[in-house]
């Protein structure tokens, strides 16, 4: 007996970075993180493997090496017409980040990159209102990035890079199944996957003076990562708490396909740096990204057991822009005092907000500091702070809250370099 | 600047907590225009918490009245109790799942295995009690009350109310000539509030009876049981449902009554399901008003139709308890010569089809009674809840909190094992609706329900 149609299960798989909006808050690097996220044009550690590839050619140091982390404190609570207050229980998020560049020859750059740039751990209540949209979801991404970058001369450079991302995901939803036993069903998918990507940009000087002017410099990048396609096969479906008259359709145990496109990012990015005093100067950071949430249409989920229903969730997003600010105030070349500040726009329509990803257009704000210890080592540390309301529905599913979404991320960095 | 970076420190100190956690308080409840001091719910089996052919504890506690006063008191905890008349153990007895050779079995109350009524179901009988909710199983609009002007009617609506085993449990029945009836009840329970959902029994007796129109023949006047109810005898009494309702002043809200041929118990059997062993399509058979003929897609083939259908094995050969095998060890099946619906000698009965014709009878019915209800409603200033246009968004699939709802038999998930009525989760939607129309009307904020938290089919 088949009793129920394609609809009526619906996986989430939503990548999302847990510490805000979309994809488009980078933690990938401290310096960049509290300037508001701003790095295209930076090259300011070795970070810029990342940003923007070209940005190794301009590093003034032989051996670069950046290493750090971001904790990730999301705080989401959410109002429904029938419950005053539910709060999500993610857990800390903690990317790492780490970054090598080396120069190999005067023209040549070469570095390696390996980050997290996706990876979101949200987390409820098994029992609570939406348990049927989603329990726990936890995606986490690897990207290994070897990368090359040539001066074509004093004031241009062109890198790229070759990025292999490895993916795992685990998604616990319930049921809507209920027997005298159990007042519903669990289902737990976990898989993981790879993708194959690039990155390539763009670093030039488009002014450079020498440091007696107040202006002394202005830098520009550009830079692009493809989008990944990361396939999920054979991933592991489990069922439990399951009627036995259904078992056919929910059973036990049975495997899975997937695919999922991380989106394409365009960067173009502006440094300047100006001259206070002998002792202080100042770098002002600018960047726009565009990234091509569009990619994310749909979300299906092939189940390898021809009689568990299929499902197909719409997502529909829409292609999003970002700007970032950012300064960095500089103190006898030891001391840095950032600040900076992003607007972020959601690629999530209304009528599409999921609960374990309430996005919203929105401005953030970050500081941080840097201090370098010695020659070779340094130090940088960064906060990031968003805090939005959205009201939003989910019309697939016929859910909608008010949901308030504090994140908090606090960053460090180190930096061990050899002029 | 190492005063400064102090100084900075203490900044992201205090914005961090400030931006730590943040949740929602609940809103400054209120029963806006309202008063919930006395919540009385009036209407029929499905007021009643009727599921799964049956009325029973379980199932009266989700009753859509009980999950609405449940809320009420969230905003006006003073309230006083809502009492239903509980009915123990099986109650009525009703429908379950069971899991039987490899296929879900719907286990009626008759069949082996099946919950039976109560031992105290039928003797049960009025103990005084003030009940809040007064949704009685089986009560029609045009029986809540008599109409001089029609002979016999108050004789009618005794003698219904008689043998109506709830009625007779939860009401004062008054003598034979001098019947209690339905509305005196209601103006003796003296609402501040009421729900009034009346009138479903006015079209779907009819329907689910199979448009058999049984007449009982009282005082030499036919009464009919399960006929379409007259829109002016229909109005008329509405009329004084909501003068009794309000007589006291009090608020409420009323629903429309729902297109009946769009639930379950319509559409469980399909012709095109109907194939014999070798997978070809069967003639089926339906004894109809205008003589036995073949059924087509615009007969409505009733659901307690299904389980009789398309039976060809009567049973296996036995030879004194063990099955006899033929040479190849397969089983001999014994097969009936007349099954049920498949033979022109033994048509699928009257009163188990909702003809073409007979259908084509409801929606006029449907309209003309919704618009009384409407007009009626509106005369009172009191506000309606359109279930009808409700329903039909069910049709077409419609969803709440992650669970996909439609109307077809146990997958759509809101309605209950008879395929009449919702099941718990079902009635806790449309306590949500009627509380959505409350608070829009009256401005109130009663809080809604999870659905989640109410049960749909329970599966074997």
């Amino acid at each position: 007996m088949r009793i129920f149609n394609r609809s009526m299960l619906f996986f989430l798989f939503t990548p999302g970075l847990v510490s805000a909006g979309g994809f488009q808050l980078n933690v990938q690097g401290q310096k960049s993180l509290a300037m508001g996220g701003a790095g295209t044009a930076l090259s300011g550690d070795a970070s810029t493997v990342f940003f923007n590839p070209a940005g190794m050619s301009f590093l003034e140091k032989k051996l670069f090496f950046t290493g750090g982390t971001s904790l990730i404190f999301p705080y989401v609570s959410f109002q429904t017409a029938a419950v005053v207050n539910d709060v999500q229980t993610s857990p800390m998020g903690t990317p790492l980040q780490f970054y090598a560049a080396a120069k190999a020859s005067d023209k040549v750059s070469i570095g390696f990159s390996l980050n997290n740039q996706f990876g979101s751990v949200s987390s409820f209540d098994d029992n609570w209102e939406g348990k049927f949209i989603i329990q726990r979801m936890a995606l986490k991404t690897f990207m290994y990035q070897p990368t090359v970058s040539y001066k074509l001369n004093d004031r241009i450079s062109a890198g790229a890079g070759f990025i292999y991302t490895t993916g795992s995901f685990d998604i616990k939803q319930a049921v809507p199944v209920a027997t005298s036993q159990y007042d519903n069903g669990e289902a737990s998918l976990s898989g993981k996957g790879v993708g194959f990507s690039y990155n390539a940009g763009l670093h030039g000087i488009i002014l450079k003076q020498d440091t007696t002017k107040c202006f002394s410099s202005l830098k520009a990048g550009f830079s692009y990562r493809s989008p990944i396609k990361v396939s999920i096969v054979n991933g592991t479906a489990k069922f439990t708490d399951i009627s036995v008259a259904l078992q056919d359709q929910f059973p036990a145990e049975t495997n899975f396909n997937t695919q999922l496109t991380l989106p394409g990012v365009y960067s173009f990015g502006l440094q300047s740096n100006l001259i206070v005093n002998e002792k202080i100067n100042m770098d002002v950071v600018f960047d726009f990204d565009r990234t091509l949430w569009s990619s994310y249409d749909s979300l299906k989920i092939d189940f390898s057991n021809p009689t568990t229903p299929d499902t197909k969730l719409a997502k529909n997003w829409k292609d999003v822009n970002a700007f970032r600010i950012g300064a960095s105030v500089n103190y006898k070349k030891k001391y840095s005092l950032r600040i900076g500040s992003y607007y972020d726009q959601s690629p999530i329509r209304d009528g599409y907000v999921s609960p374990e990803l309430p996005d919203k257009t929105h401005v953030g704000f970050t500081a941080g500091i840097g201090v370098v210890l010695t020659d070779n080592f340094s130090v940088d540390i960064a906060w990031l702070v968003s805090n939005f309301k959205r009201t939003a529905s989910l019309d697939d599913k016929g859910f909608s809250a008010t949901y308030h979404r504090i994140v908090n991320v606090f960053g460090i960095g180190l930096n061990y370099s050899i002029k | 600047m190492i005063k400064s970076i102090r100084t900075f420190f203490f900044l992201f100190v205090v914005l961090f907590f400030t931006t730590c956690k943040k949740n929602f308080e609940a809103p400054d409840y209120t029963s806006g225009d309202a008063d919930f001091t006395n919540y009385i719910a009036v209407g029929n089996s499905l007021t009643q918490g009727y599921q799964n052919g049956g009325v029973y504890e379980e199932g009266q506690r989700n009753s859509y009245p009980s999950i609405i006063a449940r809320q009420m008191k969230l905003v006006q905890p003073n309230m006083n109790e809502f009492v239903q008349p509980y009915f123990p153990g099986h109650g009525s007895g009703y429908i379950h799942l069971e899991w039987k050779n490899n296929t879900i079995q719907v286990v009626k109350e008759e069949d082996p295995g099946g919950y039976k009524e109560d031992p105290s179901f039928n003797g049960l009988s009025y103990v005084g009690q003030q009940l809040s909710n007064l949704g009685t199983s089986g009560i029609k609009l045009i029986g809540t009350c008599f109409d001089s002007t029609v002979p016999g009617d108050n004789y009618n609506t005794y003698l219904l109310a008689a043998n109506n085993p709830y009625f007779k449990r939860m009401f004062a029945l008054g003598q034979p000539a001098a019947p209690i009836n339905y509305l005196t009840d209601v103006v003796q329970s003296k609402p501040t509030f009421f729900t009034s959902w009346l009138g479903n029994n006015d079209i779907l007796g009819y329907a689910t009876g199979g448009g058999d129109v049984l007449a009982i023949s009282i005082m030499g006047t036919p009464f009919y049981v399960y006929g379409l109810s007259d829109p002016t005898e229909f109005r008329k009494k509405y009329d004084r449902s909501l003068d009794s309702l309000t007589k006291n002043g009090a608020k409420g809200i009323v629903a429309t009554i729902p297109n009946v041929t769009s639930i379950p118990y319509f559409h469980v059997v399909n012709l095109k399901d109907i194939k014999g062993p070798d997978g070809a399509l069967l003639d089926v058979y339906i004894k109809t008003n205008n003589g036995i003929r073949t059924a087509t897609e615009d007969d409505k083939i009733l659901l307690p139709a299904a389980s009789k259908l398309n039976k060809f094995v009567t049973d296996s050969l036995y030879d004194n308890g063990v099955p006899v095998k033929d040479s190849a060890g397969n089983v001999i099946l014994v097969y009936s010569p007349s099954p049920y619906g498949l033979a022109v000698t033994n048509p699928i009965n009257n009163n188990e089809v909702l003809d073409k014709d007979e259908f084509a009878n409801v929606a006029p019915a449907l309209a003309a009674l919704n618009a009384q209800i409407k007009a009626s409603a509106a005369a009172h200033h009191i506000p309606v809840v359109d279930m009808e246009s409700f329903l039909q968004e069910f049709e077409s699939g419609i969803a709440f909190n992650g669970i996909d709802f439609s109307t077809k038999y146990i997958e759509g998930g809101v309605f209950s094992l008879d395929g009449v009525h919702p099941n718990a989760r079902g009635y806790a939607i449309i306590a949500n609706k009627y509380i959505d129309g409350i608070n829009a009307y009256y401005h109130s904020n009663i809080p809604k329900v999870n659905i989640n938290n109410y049960k749909g089919i329970v599966f074997p």
